[in-house]
């Protein structure tokens, strides 16, 4: 069963980063980040949430998994940080849908 | 020899249009087919703008946006929403090998705004950088800036607030409670401030955003060692800004339900 969560965080010194997902059986299977923050080139963010599919939401893989990404792209983040993402994904609280 | 730059200088435009200009001259800086510009312009309604990263909903009140006639343009900069109103705003197109594009993302802004400090200085108003891309007067913000790189071109643009109203903003812009970090609405906006808090408001808008263009051309021209030649579109980029205001910026899928790509 598809379950909706959504969350949003503001790390200090960061940017306002938001995000929305479903989860089946402890994966996220779609995902969508917004937020005032940066991200060059702006189409990473495809590539980035592509990524997130199919991990599970938990707050450690999910930083790992987007270091090793983000290193290994030409993705560079502004007012962002894996950390921040993956806290968001982990903390997020079930919607409505 | 100097470097010569483009300087076109902008009167008061529909948004969709000043969003689609900036992306027309990127693309023929891109191609080789201009030298590096700078715009100033303004915008000739109330007129809102969201980052690149932003859903449209989440950010503004879209009932009150389209009951006052408040156009809502996605960019293809990131950044925060925006209601361009009593501003001027800059932009700047050069490609990624000249040197003010070297370094990272933070170096460049530092780069880029140093002029336009250094501008709003010489009218009287001393404010300075403050990481990611904002500047600030007295610990509020007046200025505001966003960055893209693409197809081998750094396009920067942002607004030099001239007056603002807090009330008139809020009614438009959703402030997150993750934002403001426990404080209320009003301390929210007292965060935002403008050129004529420092100078009175007395100050007559019209003759001073010619000072204010003016300074801001003598400081990028001084502050880089550059000419600026005045220009304008050309045939090809008026086209071009034409043709993308149409598929992007005046386009829903676009703006709102973020459905195209750019």
């Amino acid at each position: 069963m598809l379950r909706w969560r959504a969350g949003t965080i503001k790390a200090p010194g960061e940017k306002l980063l938001r995000v929305r997902f479903a989860e089946e059986e402890g994966r996220i299977v779609n995902i969508a980040i917004s937020g005032d923050f940066f991200m060059h080139p702006e189409d990473g963010i495809e590539r980035l949430q592509d990524m997130l599919a199919g991990l599970p939401p938990d707050e450690k893989i999910i930083a790992e998994n987007l270091k090793i990404f983000i290193s290994g792209s030409t993705i560079e983040l502004v007012g962002i940080s894996a950390e921040s993402i993956a806290r968001v994904i982990a903390t997020a609280q079930a919607m409505e849908r | 020899m100097k470097e010569t730059w483009r300087l076109i200088e902008d009167a008061a435009l529909p948004g969709p249009w000043n969003m689609a200009a900036d992306f027309a001259l990127m693309k023929s800086v891109s191609r080789g087919e201009s030298r590096p510009v700078l715009r100033i312009y303004r915008w000739e309604r109330p007129s809102i703008t969201i980052g690149y990263f932003q859903e449209a909903a989440d950010e503004l009140y879209m009932d009150a946006c389209a009951a006052q006639g408040v156009p809502v343009i996605r960019r293809i900069t990131g950044g925060g929403a925006v209601l361009h109103d009593s501003e001027i705003t800059y932009s700047v197109s050069l490609p990624l090998t000249h040197p003010l594009a070297f370094g990272t993302v933070l170096d460049s802004y530092k780069k880029l705004l140093a002029p336009v400090i250094r501008a709003l200085g010489l009218l009287g108003v001393e404010c300075e950088y403050q990481p990611v891309n904002d500047l600030v007067a007295r610990g509020k913000k007046i200025s505001g800036s966003a960055q893209t790189r693409r197809d081998g071109v750094l396009l920067q643009h942002g607004t030099i607030l001239l007056d603002v109203d807090p009330d008139k903003m809020f009614r438009f812009l959703r402030v997150s409670r993750e934002k403001i970090e426990g404080k209320n609405l009003e301390q929210a906006s007292s965060r935002v401030t403008s050129m004529k808090a420092f100078l009175g408001p007395t100050v007559n808008e019209e003759p001073f955003a010619g000072e204010l263009y003016a300074a801001l051309a003598r400081c990028f021209g001084d502050g880089f060692s550059i000419r600026l030649n005045d220009s304008r579109l050309t045939p090809r980029e008026h086209e071009e800004a034409l043709s993308i205001a149409h598929r992007l910026f005046e386009n829903p899928e676009w703006n709102i339900t973020r459905s195209i790509k750019p």
